[in-house]
């Protein structure tokens, strides 16, 4: 026979018994034996043929989940031991956190209405809910802490950082709670949503020639920092704290959401999200796709970069890209309309480019769970005319400015 | 309830040395006053989430007189049962229930049944 030990939680139901007899070669046969002459016992540990959520089994001090679960062997001799299981966890969402605490933690929200067949999912991380309304508060809140952390940052100086937009209002929200000043270098023909936006939070602006993209503004933000000590850079492109941000915080937050994925979908700008929420997911679902959207060469990227267009930050170790797929302008254009008809999500153009992405590789995968990250919303793009004009006059109109 | 100081401290190292994850344990506790603190695993290791993993043994110490409260932490929330901790309350119904917030260092004790929350007084001594 074989012993099953019952805990004080469980006793009601079997007569107030702290141990009773069962038969069985499996824990199935086993738990099946019970639950035919205890079915109060059984209601409570068993679902569906297998073991309840809120029950943890362990057969000769081993916890089943490690062993073959209700297919464990037993034989006579052996002691069951039966277990409440607890599980918990804080409130995602409170009041009273300050505003640079309620960084991160977005909602993940699935796509039906996007994927390819019912067998495929597509879940999206919606990062323009973040306080500037982008992924990089992440970053900048990061980059911060981490300068501090390291005596790199003191009172008096004044932070510098070449952006594409979005990190320097991620910056200039940080810089002005924490009491810094901030400068920020970005191309001329950024959105003007973007640049009165630096304004607006307190930041200096000083443009760099639209034509040299986002790669001339960081040469012109090593000038005016190697001129002038008082500049500090944190330079996203190559400071770890950019990654781990993403590793502790977009990843694990995917991670602990998501019982698989098969896929992770994030744009290719400084590489941030792609090696630290890929690294993250790599360890919880070790057959996961990192794959990476990245601008066609030769577009003006905004927030995404092409690596065939010479530079590649030192953050970002290619090799660990499972796949790199192009988009174009067009294709992104095409899947931002696209997520705002079906899904109601209005987000940045670099959002199409990763939807569109996320679609193609659901339909191939066919089976599983895509998970893509949307790495801002539409506010800051309000002033271009794709959102409304027939998609073949999209990729002209897009070519002399920087969208992205 | 009681917990008297000496348990609380270990509360408060245990969810420090786990900090920015949640910690997790049991409180065994003797005509209503804690008299030591069972630390657990927490198996999702996650500052948002615990999955309690103690000793097999632990769950039977009620037969040795002792009554058992569940214990985890908050990192910044408050230490009320959140959405999760009631629907995933399971088997102990109705038992001990203890949350500390570490940042505020607040303790409090619930009893969490068919989905409502009651609160448990936690005094010190």
């Amino acid at each position: 026979m074989i012993r099953v030990r019952i805990p004080p939680t469980l006793r009601a139901e079997v007569a107030g018994a702290r141990e009773v007899e069962a038969s069985g070669a499996t824990l199935r046969e086993v738990l099946a034996d019970l639950e035919e002459r205890f079915p109060a016992l059984g209601r409570q540990v068993l679902e569906d043929g297998d073991i309840a959520p809120f029950v943890n089994v362990y057969v000769n001090s081993e916890d089943v989940r490690t062993l073959e679960g209700v297919e464990t062997p037993v034989s006579d001799g052996s002691t069951v031991i039966l277990l409440p299981a607890m599980a918990g966890g804080e409130h995602e969402l409170v009041a009273g956190r300050t505003l640079l605490e309620s960084i991160g933690r977005t909602p993940l929200v699935e796509l039906p209405r996007l994927a390819p067949s019912a067998e495929v999912r597509i879940f999206a991380k919606l990062e323009g809910q973040n306080p500037t309304g982008s992924i990089k508060d992440r970053v900048a809140v990061a980059l911060v802490d981490a300068a501090e952390a390291a005596g790199e940052l003191e009172p008096g100086q004044e932070l510098l950082e070449p952006t594409s937009g979005n990190t320097g209002i991620s910056l200039a929200l940080v810089a002005k709670l924490k009491g810094y000043r901030l400068t920020c270098v970005l191309p001329e023909n950024a959105t003007p949503e973007r640049v009165k936006l630096l304004e607006l939070y307190g930041a200096n602006v000083v443009f760099s020639p639209g034509s040299e993209g986002s790669n001339g503004a960081v040469r012109l933000a090593q000038r005016l920092a190697g001129a002038d000590d008082r500049y500090v850079m944190l330079n996203q492109y190559a400071n770890d704290a950019n990654p781990l941000a993403h590793y502790d915080g977009t990843g694990a937050e995917i991670a602990e959401a998501l019982p698989q994925v098969d896929a992770f979908v994030a744009g290719l700008g400084t590489g941030g999200t792609l090696m630290g929420a890929g690294e993250r997911l790599r360890e919880s679902f070790p057959d996961v796709l990192v794959t990476a959207a990245e601008p066609l060469q030769g577009d003006l990227v905004y927030g995404l970069r092409s690596l065939a267009d010479g530079y590649v930050p030192p953050i970002l170790d290619v090799s660990k890209l499972d796949r790199k797929l192009l988009v174009s302008n067009e294709e992104s254009v095409r899947a931002l309309r696209l997520l705002l008809d079906r899904e109601g999500i209005f987000a940045g153009v670099s959002s199409g480019a990763v939807v569109h992405v996320a679609r193609r590789i659901a339909a191939e995968l066919g089976e599983g769970m895509v998970v893509c990250v949307l790495a801002d919303a539409g506010w800051k793009y309000l002033s271009a005319p794709f959102w409304t004009q027939p998609l073949q006059d999209v990729e002209p109109g897009m070519e002399d400015k920087l969208w992205w | 309830m009681v917990i008297p100081a000496g348990v609380r401290d270990r509360l408060v190292e245990h969810a420090e040395a786990e900090k920015p994850n949640e910690a997790c344990g049991l409180i065994a506790l003797r005509d209503g006053v804690a008299e030591r603190y069972i630390r657990g695993e927490n198996e999702s290791a996650s500052p948002y989430r615990f999955e309690l993993k103690v000793d097999p043994e632990t769950w039977f110490l009620e037969d040795e007189g002792y009554e058992l409260a569940v214990f985890h932490s908050h990192l910044s929330s408050p230490p009320r049962p959140s959405r999760t901790d009631v629907e995933n309350i399971g088997l102990w119904e109705d038992r001990p229930y203890v949350i500390l917030a570490l940042h505020t260092g607040e303790l409090a004790g619930w009893r969490i049944a068919g989905g409502k929350i009651e609160p448990l007084p936690v005094d010190a001594t």
